[in-house]
């Protein structure tokens, strides 16, 4: 009796922790994230797809009409919902409903038209003439039409544009003299008709379809506000003011925590059948229990279910796991240069300005650490034992991994886990232990300590921060490892060059099947973050993208593989694992998609079986 | 609580009731009655023998711990139990009983020293205000109140956010300035009646001074209240720890925090699957915690005369 008691407590004080959790869930916590900015490159655009090819809508006899889907994953948005700005991967999620591109990728990771109906290239492909699918409206019941195409093109190219996304633009003519104010025009992108743009480049270019892949933003409600105040605007932002052409649109929310998406009844593919679907931002930790209980319908990108889940879930009758491997990756990164605050507000990258972090601008610094890192233990066993990731994933060398094209199974490169190198390269680089205390100080003989900012929410690269720091101690350097914050707090830090942290965690989600890596690691890019200037990388990574060359995917392969090379020994990132994401959903949810990038693909074909 | 001051000695010498005699044996001087009837219950010397044993259990750690609480193995995450590793690992391959024992020692003493925080600025505070009164009470008083208002957790939480870097010093000196307005009320409430006291009247007019008349007659006899407070306030910090542990806004990884502990047990897999992981934190925070509350309960009892015979 007594014992009987005593148990009854302490599932009492079990269920109150969990509660309390998953109350918080939200905005407390830790938890956090992977995340990254979503991609790179690429973007995501999914929604969609024709969903002709693949035959419509319902596929499924019983489908119910109405009710609603549960999704959960497990950082909070930044809440920037426009296209244009946003840079999370969290925020994806929510934008991936609401907003479509002319192309979106298939199954097998090609771009076939969506928003488009056709297109042409012509023979040096230096232009592309689109052809949009007829009957397309935004929310608000305006036409979509080719204005908006070119409206969306000059946003990102405009001289007050400070977000992320000129990379797609950059190429086009004209592009130069229109960001920098010296016309009024913008000669790249042209809207022939209604129905039909023209995107134009300065040289062929290898990859239009992708180029001419963003997500298109409305015309008829931006055109009227100020290029500078986009961002803040509340069509950005506010519930029932985001307007896209996707087929659920932004209801109510709660701040880091629940994001309703009403259903478009117009959608130009077929209404949905669901009323709404309600994302839901949960620690990573309980995820797990809410799929179980049914509170949860559908756990997605980044990552899914947390990696020591996995066979529980498996176990799990009516939940179905959906495992690709991921194109992204995780990494640490090294800050090898800040931008000045001036830049920062400014919202200026420009290479000449970056102040170098002289604790890890030496090479021979970041390769012993990367050196010192054992990232086969991370990822653990392919047979799941052991691990942070429990074998759930591949230790990673370049920012390619194996599921993209670019991944060269034969390339030798990579420094492998020694720590013996590792300090024999800190020694080389003037780095030794002066007085004793077990950590090595800088050549001036001051002592030297890194310190190591992380995110919540993502957990194995959560507990990934403090094995670094363990691993790092071993050959002598001292690591000092930030509280963690949630990944909008990380994210922002990380963005805007503060200069009190050397090394980050962060991961990135690619959307796109084009491994490009210009998007991330040119120089004078935003997302480059460590602030890595070199002209051999960014000199390979154009080679890679330059016709007519580049035509061929084997002379790109061989670029990548070279440059892969390239950056692994000089290590702007110490780049860490790629997961085989743990997606999941349960058999209520019925019409999903199966996709090598997304679990959101062509929502409006969902239902509801009880 | 060492032996009765000048203050109360006089006090119970003067007042008659004590002396009946009925008993044969000669009466007990008031420290001794509350030791006696401290001891006279069982729950209470439970609760002290308890608390030993958690103290001697952390505290002697480095004799037969042999894992670094600290240490991670990725190689070998959420292991099971073994010779080596008695409680298994977590999922940084972390060594479960090392966590357990040195997590231990985080609880207690973040529990005694923000106790110890707290009792001296609530007695301070409280003697001052309920002494003197007037302004310098509403003053006082009102900052309480501010206190008061905002939602604990709530205030707790922003506050360990906006620090960052948080250790256990920086740790125990926060909670303790958020902690303080509870005891300095009662300790108030508790000089308001003794002030109007015989014996203070007394004390007065034979020329003490308002220092003498605090630290010689009124804290020896509002001792019960300030020890009683301190106890509670002791077991419910090590509560708030490990809940601030566990939704990830305590003392950051790697230190070892049984709250940290029962963190892991979130995940389904290591709730339905590992019991050994999460269940030994949560029986040490019931047994600490209720052993502090007996010991509390039992001094209540015992200071105060009322209840002593049941």
């Amino acid at each position: 009796m007594n014992l009987k008691k005593w148990w009854s407590f302490l599932l009492a004080l079990t269920f109150s922790v969990l509660l309390l959790a998953a109350c918080n869930g939200g905005d407390d916590e830790t938890g956090t994230d992977p995340e990254e900015p979503a991609d790179d490159n690429g973007e995501e655009p999914a929604d969609d797809e024709n969903g002709d090819d693949d035959g419509d809508d319902d596929t499924a006899g019983e489908a119910s009409e109405g009710g609603n889907v549960n999704i959960a994953f497990f950082s909070p948005p930044e809440h920037q919902f426009n296209p244009i700005y946003y840079t999370s991967t969290y925020d994806a999620n929510v934008m991936d409903f609401i907003f479509e591109a002319l192309f979106r990728t298939d199954d097998e990771l090609l771009l076939q038209p969506h928003l488009a109906e056709s297109y042409e290239l012509n023979d040096d492909q230096t232009e592309m003439t689109i052809t949009l699918n007829e009957g397309i409206t935004w929310h608000d019941g305006e036409a979509f039409t080719a204005d908006d195409v070119v409206f969306t093109y000059e946003m990102i190219s405009h001289p007050e544009y400070t977000g992320v996304r000129g990379t797609y633009a950059d190429k086009l003519v004209g592009y130069e003299d229109f960001r920098a104010g010296e016309s009024e025009e913008f000669e790249g992108v042209v809207a022939e008709d209604d129905q039909t743009v023209i995107f134009r480049w300065e040289e062929s270019s290898v990859t239009p379809e992708f180029n001419a892949s963003f997500p298109i933003i409305p015309e008829h409600i931006f055109g009227a506000v100020e290029p500078g105040e986009i961002e803040s605007h509340e069509s950005s932002i506010a519930t029932g003011e985001v307007v896209g052409t996707g087929p659920f649109m932004l209801g109510d929310f709660v701040e880091g925590d629940q994001y309703v998406l009403n259903a478009n009844e117009d959608y130009w593919n077929g209404a949905p059948n669901l009323d709404t679907v309600t994302l839901q931002v949960r620690d990573q930790a309980v995820i797990t229990g809410l799929l179980e209980s049914g509170d949860v319908d559908m756990v997605i990108q980044p990552d899914g279910i947390v990696p020591s889940d996995v066979a529980s879930v498996e176990q799990m009758d009516n939940v179905t796991l959906y495992q690709p491997q991921d194109l992204g990756y995780q990494y640490m990164g090294f800050k090898i240069g800040y931008r000045p605050s001036e830049d920062v507000e400014a919202g200026v990258i420009d290479t000449d300005n970056f102040i170098e972090n002289e604790k890890l601008s030496d090479v021979r610094v970041r390769q012993a650490i990367v050196h010192a890192l054992d990232r086969e233990a991370m990822v653990g066993g392919e047979d799941g034992e052991g691990g942070l990731l429990q074998g759930s994933g591949q230790v990673l060398h370049a920012p390619f991994p194996e599921a993209s094209w670019a991944f060269d199974e034969n390339a030798d490169i990579g420094l492998e886990y020694d720590t013996d190198r590792a300090m024999e390269l800190l020694a080389e680089a003037g780095y030794e232990d002066t007085n004793g205390d077990g950590f090595v100080e800088d050549p001036n003989g001051e002592e030297y300590v890194l310190t190591l900012a992380y995110p919540t929410g993502n957990e194995p690269r959560e507990n990934a921060a403090i094995v670094i720091e363990q691993q790092l101690a071993e050959v002598g350097i001292n690591v000092n490892v930030d509280t963690p914050r949630e990944f909008p707090a990380h994210s922002e830090i990380v963005e805007n060059d503060d200069q009190s942290i050397d090394m980050y965690l962060m991961g990135w989600g690619l959307a796109s099947g084009d491994p490009d890596p210009g998007g991330i690691f040119t120089s004078h890019v935003p997302y480059n973050y460590t602030r890595w200037v070199d002209e051999t990388s960014d000199e390979m990574i154009q080679r890679g993208l330059s016709a007519p060359d580049a035509f061929e995917q084997e002379y790109r392969e061989e670029v990548y593989s070279e440059w892969a090379e390239y950056v692994s020994e000089q290590v702007p990132y110490a780049f860490l694992w790629s997961m085989i994401n743990n997606w999941a959903a349960t058999d209520r949810v019925g019409g999903i998609t199966e996709d090598p990038v997304t679990m959101l693909k062509d929502p409006h074909l969902w239902y509801v079986q009880e | 609580m060492s032996g009765p001051s000048p203050g109360s000695t006089k006090q119970v010498n003067t007042e008659p009731p004590m002396p009946e005699a009925k008993e044969q044996k000669k009466s007990y001087s008031p420290t001794k009655l509350i030791v006696k009837r401290f001891f006279a219950n069982k729950l209470a010397v439970a609760g002290v023998f308890m608390f030993l044993l958690v103290v001697i259990f952390s505290f002697s750690a480095p004799l037969f711990v042999e894992h670094d609480p600290a240490q991670t193995n990725p190689l070998n995450t959420y292991a099971e139990p073994s010779a080596d590793h008695w409680l298994g690992t977590n999922s940084s391959g972390q060594d479960n009983f090392a966590r357990l024992v040195y997590g231990g020692q985080i609880s207690l003493q973040v529990g005694v020293f923000i106790m110890l925080i707290v009792s001296v600025i609530g007695v301070v505070l409280g003697s001052i205000s309920g002494y003197f009164g007037g302004w310098i009470d509403s003053i006082i008083m009102r900052v309480t109140d501010l206190f008061l208002i905002f939602p604990f957790l709530l205030l707790v939480l922003t506050v360990v956010t906006i620090l960052q870097n948080v250790n256990v010093a920086i740790l125990v000196i926060t909670l303790g300035l958020i902690v303080w307005p509870n005891i300095t009320r009662i300790l108030r409430g508790t000089y308001l009646t003794l002030r109007e006291r015989e014996f203070i009247y007394s004390a007065r007019a034979a020329g003490a001074t308002d220092l003498r008349i605090i630290m010689k007659h009124m804290i020896p006899n509002a001792i019960g209240p300030i020890i009683v407070n301190a106890t509670i306030i002791m077991a419910q910090m090590i509560i708030l720890e490990s809940a601030l542990s566990f939704i990830g806004f305590g003392i950051p990884a790697p230190t070892p925090s049984w709250g940290a502990m029962l963190n892991e047990a979130r995940s389904l897999n290591i709730l339905t699957g590992m019991p050994w992981a999460w269940m030994p934190p949560g029986i040490m925070i019931v047994i600490t915690v209720l052993s502090i509350n007996f010991i509390g309960d039992g001094l209540r009892d015992a200071f105060d005369p009322k209840s002593s015979r049941k």
